[in-house]
């Protein structure tokens, strides 16, 4: 069994040849290694701003966060609205706690706790969808206008955000351009579909990165929320940071 | 020349970009608060008769400001919480009798700590330092008693501390704390004394444990921990401890002298393990209530027949504060000890729920909480709202009932308290 981290490697390795003439070639973790590099996986560390919009809280309101993660870990602090400024909730594995000022000490909080609307706070930390979930390549269909690769996802442990998702990634850019999100039970029960106009700068070279994020609910599609992450810098992030004693200080 | 104007140029690029850093690393935030207290006492109170003793308000009024100001610069960084707070108050309610007011300024937080390469922190300052996950209190923390139950919106006081922290992971965290100065801090009525712990703290995937000794120069040493476990989802389970040989507590013993009775440091020398265990868990439902239970077992808690005593104190003791007896002042002396006798807990045996819905509407919280003493049967409920007003303001609330015999914990001194308030963000 090839480890992971070699198959990372020997993916980076293909994508500085040519993408399309050995993209058939390719396996399913393969191509989800490489469509995480675009939404914080693989880089040693992110910091980014998160504009969270949801047509489900009060008319115009929304929130901005800023976002300091990894692929395992990630603190979240929020900026506006006003009232919310200083709330942070750190993710430290399948850990969480919550804090703002005023509250004597961090809480120790479930991972059910949802960031507003249709979003979950797994929606806005570091994906790593190829460390996380088994995929399986279905097939191939053409969504909003691009080739994609069809890949099921299904979750290596209980402790993913999402049982199941199915994900569509883009052939020329090996980026994902749609999900679904499934419960336990098989039910669809959101769906996202994702935007790259950002750039990063890594190890020399320019990756698209995620610029909009908007999630629907299955059911109700009315109900929206739009995350849209705005100044994008990579950067090793400190241990300190994701210690829960040190989230008051 | 040109050298010349080249250094004076990179020397001014320098200047304005250490000015960007220090800009970017400086915040600010602001707040006032300004509420309004009514509380009753209990009428027939052993232990603070007709609120002779305690002589808490029946009315007051409280203007706060609470501006906390932090300055980040590479690898220095310091804060301060400096406090504003006016009060005026009035003993048997509002228009009756006299009012008192005070005005006072002080710095309840500041720190000063310099960091190595984000590994190795040194710190020293004024600080509430609270740790564990149990709602209800912490026993492993040996600085400070009060965890918030009975009233969040008032802020603790800080204690001086200096603070040595490695952090090599994410994993791992070891620190070494020592209180230097009481500071703002009252919880703690014995003389202060140094305190010196260590703290070792570790997090992987689903748990995380801290475990911490603390001692003083003349106490034995005592071991405490937390722990919890992210068991799905939806629930979380922790548990938190402490223990040690002996008590700082004060125990009823009847003595021959004016008063006959003493609050003393009976079991401080003692050779028997006390312990104070926290279990507890807590459950978000699908719509995000959240459900907290939690039990504690409190060793150090008087049993039946100290309970007995130390409400045999109160009865036999009270007449001679009453009636101000030559002995008036030894039996308010005595009766002080008694209200406050340095124990966490006064009993052995405690239950508390907590229900939590958070943002209902996107503008109001709701916080409803109980404790239940499983000794004498006595219970505190406390209700907690806020609503906000716009982006700026924030009205809130508390009403804490108390329910018990006058002979009992939540029964002996406060019959209910309510607050009402507004919170104005400035910044």
């Amino acid at each position: 069994m090839i480890p992971v981290g070699i198959k990372k490697a020997i993916f980076i390795a293909i994508c500085s040849i040519g993408i399309d003439s050995l993209a058939h070639a390719m396996s399913a973790g393969e191509i989800l290694t490489g469509s995480d590099r675009a939404r914080g996986g693989g880089v040693p560390g992110i910091v980014w701003t998160i504009r969270a919009t949801s047509n489900e809280e009060r008319a115009g309101e929304s929130r901005t966060m800023e976002v300091q993660a990894t692929v395992e870990n990630a603190l979240v602090e929020t900026l506006t609205p006003l009232k919310l400024k200083g709330q942070k909730i750190l993710m430290v594995g399948r850990n969480m706690w919550f804090s703002q000022p005023g509250l004597r000490k961090p809480v120790p909080i479930s991972p059910r706790q949802k960031l507003m609307g249709e979003a979950a706070y797994g929606d806005i930390a570091s994906t790593d969808y190829a460390g996380d979930y088994e995929a399986t390549l279905t097939g191939e269909e053409n969504i909003l206008g691009e080739d994609c690769y069809v890949l099921d996802l299904r979750g290596k442990n209980k402790w993913v955000t999402y049982d199941r998702i199915v994900y569509w990634v883009s052939k020329s850019r090996l980026l994902g351009v749609k999900a679904d999100f499934y419960t336990v039970s098989g039910k669809r029960f959101k769906t996202a579909v994702f935007e790259y106009d950002n750039r990063i700068s890594y190890k020399g070279e320019e990756i698209p990165f995620l610029s909009k994020m908007i999630i629907r609910d299955a059911l109700h599609s009315q109900n929206e929320t739009t995350l849209e992450y705005i100044s994008i810098k990579v950067k090793q992030i400190p241990a300190a940071i994701f210690r829960p004693e040190r989230l008051n200080s | 020349m040109f050298a010349w104007i080249g250094a004076a140029a990179a020397n001014e690029n320098r200047s304005t970009m250490q000015w960007d850093e220090l800009r970017e690393g400086f915040s600010a935030d602001a707040s006032v608060l300004a509420f309004a207290t009514q509380q009753e006492t209990v009428d027939d109170s052993v232990f603070n008769p007709s609120n002779r003793l305690a002589r808490l308000p029946a009315f007051q009024f409280d203007l706060q400001a609470r501006p906390d100001l932090q300055l980040d610069f590479r690898f220095f960084r310091v804060k301060a919480k400096p406090r504003l707070h006016l009060n005026r108050s009035w003993a048997e309610g509002v228009g009756e009798g006299d009012s008192k007011g005070t005005s006072e300024t002080f710095l309840n937080e500041w720190q000063v700590r310099l960091g190595y390469q984000d590994v190795l922190f040194v710190s020293y300052g004024r600080e509430v330092l609270l740790w564990g996950p149990g709602m209800f209190l912490s026993p492993s923390n040996p600085f400070f008693f009060d965890n918030g139950r009975s009233n969040p919106y008032r802020e603790l006081g800080g204690t001086d501390f200096v603070q040595l922290a490695y952090i090599p992971s994410v994993q791992w965290s070891f620190s070494y704390m020592r209180n230097t100065k009481q500071g703002r801090n009252e919880e703690r009525h014995l003389e202060f004394r140094p305190i010196d712990a260590l703290k070792v703290d570790f997090t992987q995937d689903t748990y995380a444990f801290s475990g911490i000794a603390s001692k003083s120069k003349d106490t034995r040493m005592r071991l405490g921990g937390y722990g919890q476990i992210t068991a799905s989802d939806s629930t979380v389970l922790y548990g938190e401890t402490v223990l040690g040989l002996g008590s700082e507590g004060l125990y009823p013993k009847k003595v021959s002298g004016p008063v006959e009775w003493e609050m003393r440091l009976e079991k401080i020398d003692s050779d028997e393990v006390f312990h104070t265990t926290l279990v507890g868990g807590a459950y978000t439902f699908d719509g995000g209530t959240n459900l907290t239970v939690e039990y504690v077992h409190n060793r150090e808690g008087y049993d039946e027949r100290e309970a007995r005593d130390y409400y045999t104190l109160g009865r036999e003791v009270s007449p001679a504060f009453s009636a101000g007896m030559p002995t008036a002042q030894l039996a308010a002396s005595v009766l002080s000890k008694a209200i406050d006798p340095n124990l966490q807990l006064l009993r052995r045996n405690y239950l508390f729920v907590q229900v939590l819905q958070n943002d209902i509407g996107s503008v109001l919280d709701l916080n409803l909480r109980y404790t239940h003493n499983l000794d004498d049967s006595s219970g505190f409920f406390v209700l907690l709202a806020s609503l906000d007003i716009g982006e700026r303001y924030q009205m809130f609330g508390l009403a804490a009932i108390n329910r018990g015999h006058p002979e009992s914990e939540f029964g002996r001194i406060l019959d209910y308290q309510t607050i009402l308030g507004i919170k104005v963000i400035v910044q």
